[in-house]
């Protein structure tokens, strides 16, 4: 499923039947033909080349927001979890401050005081979601910072860097692999929902959300206006919540025993519900 | 006790954040609230009456002053005070949470239960891949498709609005009038039920996690070798326990129905504190912008406070220092 939608989103100039900004006035609000396979918008633009342009979008923020949430986090949480202590306290309360605030509520803020482009989009979720990365890195790396292997690499005369990025993180890696894959769902859907409410992607930009929004607004003339680009948001979280549930049980040693390192156990590893509720 | 005196600098941290917010908007802030067509003697005069034009920490150390004092500033479009636009708005989004938790909870748990007691079967298949799909369906998108078929489409309920304040409601009905409380449900249905079933799919694959785990414990196996019938160990021995995790789903809902308030409230336009921040956000009104996070961001704070409070009281074995 998320192979389709990369696949829609990379190769979307070549896909598209029209330019995503290409308007007929004529044309308005049509119904599903031969010729505009999905119909028309208010404007007389395609929906399908504008669903496939959105999938671009929809990716770009996805991906990129839980690139920025991911690394904040992780070297919060590593950090928090290395050296504990007052370094710990500090960023655990930080944490707790930030996950105070519904992400989507956070988001809402910063996009109204950033502004609404796709890189303050992207900003914005980033530092909506970063926190829980955070205390899940600091969890997983409390256990392995009185491992063995640890302890030996501190004992040869290893840096904390190092000792942090070479032996802890790729000890911890599942469990951020399956958070972050499941995030990417979740940043779309937040995407979605400031373009929904005209704080997202600026217009003509083709976004799933607000392609939504016009549904609602013109329900009397175009009843489906609404349908093909909500499939499409459904499609895509669906297709990162199975990939991310997937890849939890493939790293989960109490489902897959001796495939995989023995790190992660079901307290660690986040599932779809888990990342939706936080 | 100590996880109480932890609030205290969360709180402290969710009004430094609050705080800082204005002070994120690039350039001058009084311009960017009162729009371009403001004049210099206009935005001085809004610089003023926010303080803008004073050192940060002295900004910072009135703003807390304020706030001990209950004053969250006032609105520069609405020309009212922040704190009496959030005691309107406040119970509204209250009485929409609380009814969707309870549509959240009512599908969720017999949902999760007999998704865990029927493991693997064809039923648990199906519940779980329409919780799967409810937790991937964005709930705009699902508010969109309610108003649209149950409101413009079949005519059942109103599109947006709300009805009567509940105590009138019910007021009504001691007199044996069930218009305003029929008025009152019939407004809140939609809203309810939007976000409610997204909240149900997720609930319920929590509480089949959770049953499933009880349900596989030694004093399960005990309590049916005892020659207990399967509906007593079910109720009495494995929900009982199993209902710790729903404690904490229900904390986390809340929080979720908050953030999801922003988006359902301006769907049905429902008059609650989600509404009124988005409002705010669109008119540059940031004084409410502030009020509003702060006051949802604290809420939030408190109710997953009661949350971990509630649990080490349900559960003996965890016990906070």
């Amino acid at each position: 499923m998320v192979g389709i939608v990369v696949v829609v989103a990379i190769f979307a100039p070549y896909l598209s039947p029209y330019p995503p900004d290409q308007m007929n006035i004529l044309n308005q609000l049509a119904a599903p033909s031969h010729r505009h396979l999905l119909g028309t918008d208010n404007f007389g633009r395609d929906i399908l080349t504008r669903i496939f342009w959105g999938s671009r979008v929809s990716l770009l923020v996805g991906f990129s927001s839980v690139a920025v949430a991911g690394v904040i986090g992780t070297s919060l949480g590593l950090l928090a979890a290395y050296f504990g202590g007052a370094v710990d306290n500090v960023i655990m309360r930080i944490t707790d401050i930030v996950l105070s605030f519904p992400v989507i509520l956070l988001a809402l803020a910063l996009v109204a005081v950033l502004g609404p482009s796709v890189r303050d989009i992207i900003i914005s979720l980033g530092l909506g979601y970063w926190a829980s990365y955070a205390r899940l890195v600091r969890g997983a790396g409390l256990e392995v910072r009185s491992e063995q292997y640890v302890e030996a690499a501190r004992a040869v005369g290893n840096g904390h860097l190092r000792i942090m990025l070479r032996y802890m993180l790729p000890n911890i890696l599942g469990p951020i692999l399956v958070m972050a894959t499941l995030g990417i769902g979740s940043a779309i859907v937040a995407e979605a929902s400031l373009s929904f409410l005209g704080l997202g992607v600026q217009p003509p930009t083709a976004s799933w959300g607000a392609m939504i929004a016009d549904g609602l607004r013109f329900f009397l003339q175009a009843q489906d206006l609404s349908t093909f680009p909500g499939l499409a948001i459904m499609w895509t979280v669906l297709g990162f919540n199975l990939l991310g549930d997937g890849l939890s049980d493939y790293l989960n040693p109490k489902i897959n025993r001796g495939r995989h390192g023995a790190l992660q156990d079901e307290e660690e590893s986040p599932d779809a519900s888990y990342v939706q509720a936080h | 006790m100590k996880r109480i005196s932890l609030l205290v600098p969360v709180l402290l941290g969710i009004s430094i954040v609050t705080f800082l917010l204005i002070h994120l908007i690039p350039g001058n802030p009084a311009a960017a609230m009162l729009g371009t067509n403001a004049t210099p003697a206009q935005i001085a005069r809004l610089n003023h009456s926010l303080g803008l034009n004073q050192p940060l920490w002295l900004q910072f150390l009135s703003y807390i002053g304020r706030l001990l004092h209950g004053n969250l500033g006032q609105s520069i479009t609405q020309y009212q005070s922040v704190a009496s636009l959030v005691a309107y708005a406040l119970p509204n989004t209250v009485e929409l949470a609380v009814l969707s938790l309870v549509v959240a909870v009512v599908l969720a748990l017999p949902l999760g239960v007999a998704s865990a007691v029927w493991r693997n079967s064809p039923f648990d298949f199906a519940a779980m891949g329409f919780a799967q799909v409810g937790i991937s369906m964005p709930v705009f998108w699902l508010g969109t498709l309610f108003v649209e078929f149950f409101a413009l489409d079949l005519h059942l309920f109103p599109s947006f609005g709300i009805g009567p304040p509940i105590g009138q409601a019910l007021g009504a009905l001691l007199q044996g009038n069930l218009g305003p409380l029929g008025s009152l449900f019939s407004h809140i249905a939609l809203p309810a039920l939007t976000l409610g079933l997204t909240g149900a799919a997720i609930v319920s694959r929590m509480v089949r996690t959770a049953m499933i785990e009880v349900l596989g414990q030694d004093y399960i196996r005990t309590a049916r070798a005892k020659g207990l019938s399967a509906t007593k160990v079910l109720w009495r021995h494995a929900l009982r326990n199993a209902l710790l995790v729903v404690v904490t789903v229900i904390g986390l809902q809340f929080g979720y129905f908050l953030g999801g308030a922003v988006i359902v409230e301006t769907i049905f336009a429902w008059p609650g504190i989600g509404r009124l921040t988005v409002n705010a956000i669109l008119a540059r009104d940031f004084p409410v912008v502030q009020g509003c996070v702060l006051i949802i961001a604290t809420l939030f704070a408190v109710v997953n406070l009661l949350v971990d409070v509630s649990y080490a009281v349900l559960n003996p074995k965890i016990r906070y220092q």
